[in-house]
């Protein structure tokens, strides 16, 4: 963790304009759950699984993940860090940091406030689903960041990670849960809620904490590898 | 005293030859690197600068390979060719970073003589975002400094450069060599190169074309036949003129333009207003046909 990386890497978020749309997501759910606590509706997982951890939660990660690094490789910015002695391997785990907190921030937290909003009396699923989805950002970032080192399309790659992997074929290969960050973040959820709470995870717990495990080590792993091996391209000039 | 050697180096993309088989040494003094572009300028200067690996050969500082080691850093400083930068710092900060980067022991007091070294100490305080290219482009050359390496790469550090912030840059440049310095410079600006440095590697397509003092490859590049385009009161009568002249290599008039292959280009010039005036022939433009820096250097790869 270098301070001098992630104060830049923070400004340098926040100053993009995709930050709007960081912005504009958490609040969207937020606007949801107001219109259930309205409506009087009772299908949690609606609301914190399908808006939350399904659809909010990886589209803010893929945000920050792909935007922390990726950005920076692209707009050819990241130089100024890479020509420096900071060995790799701290870069990507500042960016790792600074991505995962403020995905957290923008995910997890307004994860809560919808539970506490739309469902005022089932708190303790409130702050499950919170820590659910707070694992998930973790995971997520770990795997956005890697495929920003590794492809210009991290975006597009991350998008159809997300929407036809774990969005589609999840639902019809139940196999596939076992590497779906979506399911590891329910499972979470699922073993702090109250027996009763309806947490739709195909995935246990104790497949899904090795599993993440693994695969925030690899990633990590392979951003630092490919960031080693970081190649200026462009036409032969 | 740092050397940066290169050693039968070769690069290519898929069937693309970028370098071909580039063998050079540099060492301290300011090293020009010139060639058109898409010669293959950038692709060596990356890797020299480690961002890039050789396909074929080596590339080394001080024995030591360039790529994948990043402690080379700590004697080697980069001025990007790409703009970029992070417009939302001020220069200062954006230093003190690179200072706190290198882990210099006072990076306050390292980003303070860097931005002095380029002058840029009263706009320090001032966001990169608002600076002109020229200012932006000795920020780089600020960040780039801020550790005292002993090599400093610059690719195209004149691009977008004012006449006067091009000396100011030539100026700095010069200095740091002689205070022992190893710097290298790309150019596609045979005058930049020439007004700059002692010694220069010229590439074209890809291979050295010409290396060594630069006097030297002048005279190479001067002392060869011409084309000239002529246009005159007479033509048909300065052709004839011109046949019996000294230095004329050859003359043709092809749908009604003069053209004349000059043995030597200096020469050759005084030689051509001489033999126009006793023939009271006036000259209206007398345009050399092959003058880009191209012809130039193609004509250097022939030899």
């Amino acid at each position: 963790m270098n301070p001098v990386i992630a104060r830049i890497t923070y400004r340098a978020l926040l100053g993009r304009r995709r930050v709007l749309l960081l912005a504009l997501l958490p609040v969207v759910l937020l606007l949801l759950a107001v219109a259930f606590r309205a409506g009087n509706g009772t299908d949690t997982a609606t609301l914190l699984d399908h808006f939350g951890v399904t659809a909010l939660l990886p589209l803010v990660a893929l945000i920050v993940g792909t935007g922390v690094l990726g950005a920076e490789l692209e707009d050819g910015t990241a130089i100024y860090l890479l020509a420096t002695p900071t060995p790799r391997s701290t870069i990507v785990t500042t960016k790792f940091v600074v991505a995962a907190v403020m995905t957290v921030v923008f995910t997890a937290v307004p994860e809560f406030l919808a539970g506490i909003i739309a469902f005022p009396d089932r708190t303790r699923l409130s702050i499950a689903y919170a820590i659910g989805t707070a694992v998930g950002a973790v995971v997520y970032v770990a795997i956005f960041i890697a495929l920003s080192v590794a492809t210009r399309r991290a975006m597009a790659v991350g998008l159809i990670y997300v929407l036809v992997w774990e969005g589609l074929l999840a639902s019809f290969v139940s196999g596939i849960g076992v590497l779906s960050v979506q399911q590891y973040s329910l499972s979470v959820a699922h073993a702090l809620a109250k027996a009763g709470d309806e947490v739709p995870a195909t995935v246990s717990l104790p497949v899904a904490i090795p599993m993440l495990l693994v695969v925030i080590v690899a990633a990590t792993r392979l951003a630092i590898d490919r960031l080693s091996g970081y190649r200026i391209s462009g036409e032969p000039g | 005293m740092t050397t940066l050697q290169l050693t039968a180096v070769s690069r290519w993309y898929g069937n693309v030859v970028a370098v071909n088989d580039i063998t050079m040494t540099i060492g301290p003094g300011v090293t020009g690197l010139l060639g058109p572009n898409g010669a293959g300028k950038s692709t060596l200067l990356h890797m020299m600068a480690g961002f890039l690996p050789p396909s074929n050969g080596t590339v080394t500082i001080d024995g030591e390979p360039t790529w994948r080691r990043p402690k080379m850093y700590d004697v080697v400083g980069l001025v990007p060719e790409r703009e970029a930068a992070y417009t939302f710092l001020t220069a200062r900060e954006f230093v003190e970073a690179s200072a706190k980067l290198h882990r210099l022991s006072d990076p306050q007091q390292a980003a303070q003589r860097a931005l002095a070294t380029v002058e840029l100490t009263d706009a320090a305080d001032r966001k990169l975002g608002t600076f002109s290219k020229g200012m932006r482009q000795r920020a780089k050359v600020a960040s780039a400094l801020v550790h005292d390496p002993q090599v400093l790469l610059l690719d195209e550090p004149f691009n977008g450069m004012d006449p006067r912030q091009r000396l100011h840059m030539m100026d700095l440049l010069m200095r740091l060599a002689d205070a022992g310095r190893t710097v290298l410079f790309s150019s596609h600006i045979l005058e930049e190169v020439e007004r700059l440095s002692d010694i220069v590697q010229v590439v074209v397509s890809g291979r050295l074309a010409a290396s060594g003092d630069f006097r030297e490859i002048r005279r190479l590049m001067t002392d060869r036949p011409h084309v000239f385009t002529i246009r005159s009161t007479d033509d048909r009568r300065l052709a004839a003129a011109l046949m019996g002249a000294q230095h004329t290599a050859g003359v043709s008039i092809e749908g009604g333009v003069l053209q004349v292959h000059a043995a030597d280009f200096g020469s050759f010039t005084h030689a051509l207003a001489a033999t126009a005036r006793d023939h009271r022939i006036g000259l209206r433009e007398v345009i050399p046909a092959d003058e880009s820096l191209e012809s130039v250097f193609s004509y250097l790869v022939r030899r």
